[in-house]
């Protein structure tokens, strides 16, 4: 019963994120809370099958991202990689350091053979796509459009050994120092 | 409290000074005055809290005696006592700050009830300047104190990269908890760190149990999974994808290198 409210509460969050008014970045606070969201509903279709766990800089709470930019990779691990049976680790990481955001995604699932992976970066970095792997076309696209062309999305794999998301993009946070006024 | 009660009509003034019970009210002393320069003076001799004031009144009327007040920056709050409802009257008024307005006839209890309100405004406004005056005093302290214990970055970093090493097995090790550790805010933590040690927390965290992982992998007596755990990684996927980024290869091919 109380897994059924939360993915309703899920749904609505995420629908609201989705419809959002007009921004086109938003605080990557939301991108999580919408992150954890759908761990929990998957949780419900894969009971024991999912372990998560995320490890961020401070400062990456202040970072501003397009919409379901990491989302989208922890739903493809989701579908194409958790099984029931079978304990999946996922991990996110997400650094701040010489003013850039980096992004790892990754699992510990069976992993892309070699001619798949090279085929999905081909189709990723297409001058225009024909449909095939439109969502990691769609997200390197998005990263290059908001950050620039230093933005990248890399993605490895080993068979064996799970597979790898890289997302990093320049980015500067660097913030001022509050002084504080004694008068 | 003091009160001063403007009234060119004599026997008003002393009979409101005589029945009502003033002291109910939160007043402690009334002092009584005939015209706005009376008022003055009487002001001028005595620390007057409140001032009760009639408004039409020969020579200088109430609203003169008022905005003589706030020119000359005496902290003193007003009430105005009139039987002209006129809107101008109530405009300046106002805008001169007085705290109400009553309109006689009035009951001897209502007029007290309007101090009443004004005192219990005062008392308000004095306990909050004190409060500031206090947070004031005690930020200029704790900041004296804080120039003398100088938090030193070099110092502080060398603390925290020795604790790191120290506690680099740990898998529980983090930039929040360092941080909640040594008692700073995890950005400020972050950023003091970086400026001394060239690298982020995290970053520091994973040269090390890299460098690590690599001297124990050389000895050729674990294998990668075993290494992971024994660096701190509760997880091998993070210390395998964590190593082919900080090598450029997977840890057996790290070996094959190594071994040659």
């Amino acid at each position: 019963m109380n897994a059924i409210q939360n993915i309703i509460l899920y749904l609505s969050d995420y629908f609201r994120y989705l419809f959002r008014s007009g921004k086109d970045l938003e605080i990557f606070e939301k991108e999580q809370h919408l992150i954890e969201g759908y761990i929990d509903m998957a949780s419900v279709r894969y009971p024991g099958s999912i372990q998560i766990e995320y490890s961020y800089d401070p400062e990456i709470r202040f970072v501003r991202l397009p919409p379901l930019l990491l989302h989208n990779f922890v739903e493809n691990i989701i579908k194409y990689v958790v099984q029931q049976e079978i304990v999946t680790h996922i991990s996110i990481i997400g650094q701040y350091e010489d003013k850039t955001v980096t992004f790892l995604i990754m699992d510990d699932g069976p992993g892309i053979p070699p001619d798949k992976l090279e085929e999905l970066d081909r189709d990723m970095r297409k001058e225009r796509t024909d449909g095939s792997h439109i969502g990691f076309y769609n997200s390197l696209r998005r990263v290059k459009y908001f950050y620039g062309d230093e933005a990248d999305i890399e993605i490895m794999s080993d068979l064996g050994e799970g597979t790898c998301v890289n997302i990093h993009f320049p980015y500067n946070l660097e913030v001022e120092d509050e002084t504080i006024d004694c008068e | 409290m003091k009160l001063l009660i403007v009234n060119d009509e004599k026997l008003t003034a002393e009979t409101m000074k005589r029945d009502i019970a003033w002291e109910n009210y939160g007043i402690s002393q009334v002092y009584t005055a005939y015209d706005a320069e009376a008022g003055k003076m009487c002001i001028e001799e005595h620390p007057i809290d409140i001032m009760l004031c009639d408004i039409e009144m020969p020579g200088e009327n109430g609203l003169a005696l008022l905005r003589w007040v706030r020119e000359n920056k005496k902290e003193i709050e007003c009430v105005f006592l009139t039987c002209h409802a006129s809107f101008a009257y109530a405009q300046e008024a106002i805008s001169l700050g007085c705290q109400d307005y009553i309109l006689i006839l009035s009951k001897y209890e209502d007029i007290g009830k309007a101090i009443q309100k004004v005192v219990k405004r005062i008392e308000q406004q004095r306990e909050k300047t004190r409060y500031q005056e206090y947070g004031k005093y005690m930020l200029k302290e704790k900041l004296k104190q804080e120039e003398k214990e100088k938090i030193e970055p070099e110092k502080i970093a060398e603390e925290i990269s020795a604790f790191i090493i120290k506690n680099i097995t740990n898998v529980e090790l983090s930039v929040d908890k360092l941080a909640e550790q040594f008692h700073f805010h995890p950005v400020y933590f972050n950023r003091v760190f970086k400026k001394e040690k060239g690298v982020s927390v995290s970053q520091f965290i994973i040269n090390e149990r890299m460098k690590m992982a690599a001297s124990i992998l050389e000895t050729e007596q674990y294998g990668a999974n075993e290494v992971a755990e024994k660096v701190g990684y509760s997880h091998y996927t993070n210390f395998y994808n964590m190593f082919k980024k900080y090598y450029g290869c997977s840890p057996a091919q790290y070996l094959d290198k190594h071994k040659k």
